[in-house]
């Protein structure tokens, strides 16, 4: 095959609206393939617990009483925006929370793939998918597990038409010290182990969560860090926060394409060299997905277009 | 890797724009109320609206005028904050009914507005500096004034003046959001400031006959009929007809309201730049109609504490008609003056305040400019950061993505505009820019109207009170309907009565399809050679979200 058609996303942060429209792009796209470039899970999950009469759940500080019979479309609409809910009878102690909350990642994951297995298979998409810093162990455990249609690139090799596609789904630290975090040097030490994989450099796609420094693709809010080890944006202000590893990695092997996400509002892409860098960027809350589609032909990037819905 | 790659950086996709919330509802405030312009909008309702219609009490003519303003505003404020990116209503209008109807509507809208920025290049030199410069030399006896004012006029000097201030428009429109805001301010302080001395003229009058003396005074030694008493006889000699029924005025206000008004929207163009756009828009483009309703009626008020209405219809008919006014005096030159700076001007002739009032009128001239330019490059910006014209216009660099080249591309549209008004050519936008607007403005209000059908994720995010039902339908569908119909009456009224519309029907209907056309001609070959040479069709981009039939249920 000399044609490959992509659809790329990324950070959909739990939101099943944006995965739904992704798959649905996907078809409409008769792409050959879908490229999740990681954070899959959501961040956020609200405790539902029975109250008098009634049901209630709390959003930061305020108790929020909610009716039986609009627990359905509440629940939907949080999963879009990439939320999950637990129904309890009790407040559950921390470990108890935690344990629900991953369990409610790794059972929505679960159920994208195989909606994406009924979708996608019957049209030959494939599906790729690398986890990212947001992501836990388990959930990375979980896609790793998967033998459906949802394909885990992390740290591996796939061929998918001409092109070798490679996944790496940390990033440099940040300062909310998320689960897969690694240092510049681990970070170089591992895609150089993943670049030796390569046979055909000119021809490989890379799917690198933290995009490279200083493209104009790893914008993201500067924060400010209080004394508490909290941590907030400050307004206004963009810093650059890509890793300087992956592009020194990307200056040095010269593939066709760096697909990467982390940063959701620095969407663009930008060239190092003869690589073309992309980042879809995301609107998960909102429930917008933001993609690109990306045309491959003769080896070469034959288009590219960023795509919103 | 032998080489040793460097990084070359290239256009953004949507929404990392460049573009920052720089604009708070004050400053949303400052492009509305300068669009609309203290000074040429100050002088229509005086001069050109009292001429046309005759007899018209100016206070209900901009009352009417205001309702149905703050209809259309609403309806705009409610598409800059469902969809706050640069170029909403294209957006919008591109993603909800056509993509290529969004866009050649959008197209001729900024073609138009383009071309219409030269003509108000040109207006500075030929109406506005004359009608500045002549009181001066009536009023200081001083030729030389007259001198100039006849320079300005002439198609060279008008070419030249206009030019040197498209420069400096384009210049301060390439610098920062925070500063342009700054000048704009700067304009509205000095504009405020005229308004100040120029109602104070008026309402430190005792009474009329101090206005019959003065204008004796300077206007009586003009001509056989420059004193007061000759000017509304010589008026109904040359044709005048005045109507005082309260049709009469209520038409005027259903026709005149987007000549005099037009402009408090345009902040909903670059909503991306506007912060809080959810409240700004609604009060930054309220504000701007009540704020420039209240001084023009204001001035209206006491104007007519001064002297009749019919005698402020009679000093427009003669200047508009000049021709009829001759033939009236006998074949005399008539001298009309029928400018609310010149009544202020000859009730204090104070050489400062005449001097200051000028400075500010042509500064805040220059901030109307600056408020198109800003509007259509936003527009322009727009069309780049959906591919649907070339690459290069978003600028080299992904890490400074900035609108510039679509500022100079706005430039090159008003020396056109600045041309074709200097040699009076074929394309007299000026004259036709109410129709244009309102017919290009059908598009984006059509969309919104059938939004709530069309896409029901975007309607959410519509503010709330837009969403809530009356009669079973949408606030915002009523809104738009019933700005739609004002539109429709609009296009209608701009034929009916050629003297505030369309003079030469074909010639404006030629242009208007010429304009489209090359919009959906623009459109569909930019689609065809993305298609050829991207493999990628760029209608994707204008999709909306999927379906909701047989959407899975997710936990």
């Amino acid at each position: 095959m000399s044609n490959s058609r992509f659809v790329v996303v990324s950070d959909l942060h739990g939101s099943n609206e944006c995965f739904r429209k992704a798959i649905a792009l996907a078809i409409e796209m008769e792409a050959s393939g879908i490229i999740v470039a990681g954070d899959l899970s959501g961040k956020e999950c609200y405790v539902i617990r029975e109250a008098r009469g009634g049901l209630e759940y709390r959003d930061g500080s305020r108790t929020i009483g909610v009716a039986r019979e609009n627990l359905s479309e509440l629940r939907r609409k949080w999963g879009d925006e990439g939320r999950y809910s637990i129904i309890v009878s009790e407040v559950p102690d921390d470990a108890t929370y935690s344990k629900a909350f991953g369990g409610a990642k790794t059972r929505r994951l679960r159920q994208w793939i195989d909606y994406a297995g009924d979708a996608l298979s019957p049209r030959g998409i494939r599906l790729l998918m690398i986890p990212g810093n947001d992501d836990s162990e388990e959930v990375a455990a979980a896609l790793r597990s998967e033998d459906g249609v949802g394909e885990d690139i992390d740290e591996r090799v796939v061929l998918i038409g001409e092109h070798e596609v490679a996944g790496f789904g940390y990033s440099n630290p940040t300062p909310w010290r998320t689960a897969r975090e690694l240092p510049e040097e681990e970070i170089a030490r591992r895609l150089t182990n993943l670049g030796d994989q390569i046979h055909d450099a000119e021809r490989a796609v890379f799917v690198i969560h933290v995009p490279p420094l200083g493209l104009g693709i790893d914008l993201a809010p500067e924060v400010i860090l209080d004394p508490d080890g909290g941590v907030e944006a400050a307004p206004g202000t963009q810093v650059e926060v890509g890793s300087t590893a992956v592009r020194t990695f990307i200056e040095g092997m010269q593939p066709l394409v760096v697909i990467s996400g982390h940063c959701h509002d620095s969407p663009g892409f930008a060239h190092c060299g003869r690589t073309l860098c992309l980042n879809p960027g995301s609107a998960y809350n909102s429930g917008t997905l933001y993609g690109v589609v990306l045309v491959t032909e003769k080896g070469r990037v034959r288009g590219h277009q960023g795509i919103v819905r | 890797m032998s080489n040793t790659p460097t990084a070359q950086t290239g256009p953004v996709e949507r929404r990392r724009s460049g573009l920052v919330r720089t604009f708070s509802a004050w400053g949303a405030f400052l492009f509305g109320i300068h669009c609309i312009s203290l000074s040429s909008s100050g002088f229509i309702p005086y001069s050109w609206v009292a001429s046309v219609w005759p007899g018209a009490d100016l206070v209900w003519v901009l009352t009417i005028a205001l309702g149905f303003c703050v209809v259309h505003a609403a309806t705009y404020a409610i598409i800059g904050s469902t969809v706050s990116k640069a170029g909403a209503d294209y957006v919008l209008a591109s993603r909800v009914l056509s993509p290529s109807i969004g866009f050649a509507a959008s197209w001729t809208l900024v073609l138009f507005s383009g071309i219409v920025v030269g003509g108000l290049a040109a207006w500075v030199p030929q109406s506005a500096i004359p009608a500045l410069l002549r009181p001066l030399s009536i009023i200081l006896r001083d030729e030389r004034y007259n001198f100039l004012a006849d320079f300005a006029t002439t198609p060279a000097g008008s070419f030249v003046i206009g030019a040197a201030l498209i420069i400096i428009v384009t210049a301060s429109v390439l610098q920062s959001g925070r500063f342009i805001q700054r000048v704009l301010m700067l304009g509205f302080v000095l504009g405020l400031m005229a308004w100040i001395i120029i109602l104070w003229s008026l309402w430190s009058a005792p009474g009329p006959e101090t206005f019959v003396t003065a204008w004796n005074k300077f206007m009586g030694p003009t001509g056989a009929h420059g004193d007061f008493q000759s000017r509304i006889p010589l008026a109904l000699a040359a044709g005048m007809n005045p109507n005082h029924s309260m049709w009469q005025m209520t038409f005027a206000g259903l026709i005149m309201g987007f000549w005099i008004f037009y402009g408090y929207y345009i902040p909903t163009f670059f909503s991306e730049e506007v912060r809080n756009p959810g409240k700004s828009l609604f009060l930054s483009s309220l504000g701007a109609l009540l704020t420039s309703y209240a001084i023009f009626v204001v001035g209206g008020l006491l104007l007519y504490r001064l002297v009749p209405h019919d005698w402020v219809a009679a000093e427009g008919y003669l200047f508009n008609n000049p021709a009829a006014a001759t033939k009236a005096a006998g074949g005399e030159a008539v001298v009309a003056m029928p400018w609310i700076t010149f009544y202020s001007a000859i009730l204090q002739p104070n050489k400062v305040a005449i001097v200051f009032i000028a400075f500010a009128w042509i500064f805040t001239l220059l901030n109307l400019l600056q408020t198109y330019f800003f509007y259509a490059s936003r527009i322009v910006y727009s069309w780049a950061l959906d591919r649907a014209v070339p690459d290069w216009v978003v600028g080299p660099k992904v890490t400074e993505p900035h609108p510039r080249r679509t500022v100079l591309i706005i430039t090159g549209l008003a020396l056109v505009g600045l041309f074709d008004a200097s040699v009076k050519g074929p394309l007299n936008t000026q004259l036709t820019f109410a129709f244009f607007a309102v017919v290009t403005g059908l598009v984006p209000i059509t969309a919104l109207t059938i939004l709530p059908w069309r896409d029901r994720k975007l309607f959410q995010k519509m503010p709330a009170f837009a969403r809530r039902r009356f009669a079973g339908l949408p606030f915002a569908t009523l809104l738009g309907g019933g700005t739609l119909l004002y539109f429709l009456w609009m296009i209608v009224a701009a034929f009916v009565f050629p003297a505030v519309g369309v003079g030469n029907p074909v010639g404006t209907l030629g242009l208007l399809v010429a304009f489209i056309g090359s919009g959906f001609l623009v459109f569909w070959g930019t689609r065809a050679v993305r298609l050829r040479r991207d493999g990628i069709d760029i209608l994707a981009t204008y999709r909306i979200g999927v379906p909701d039939a047989n959407e899975p249920e997710f936990e």
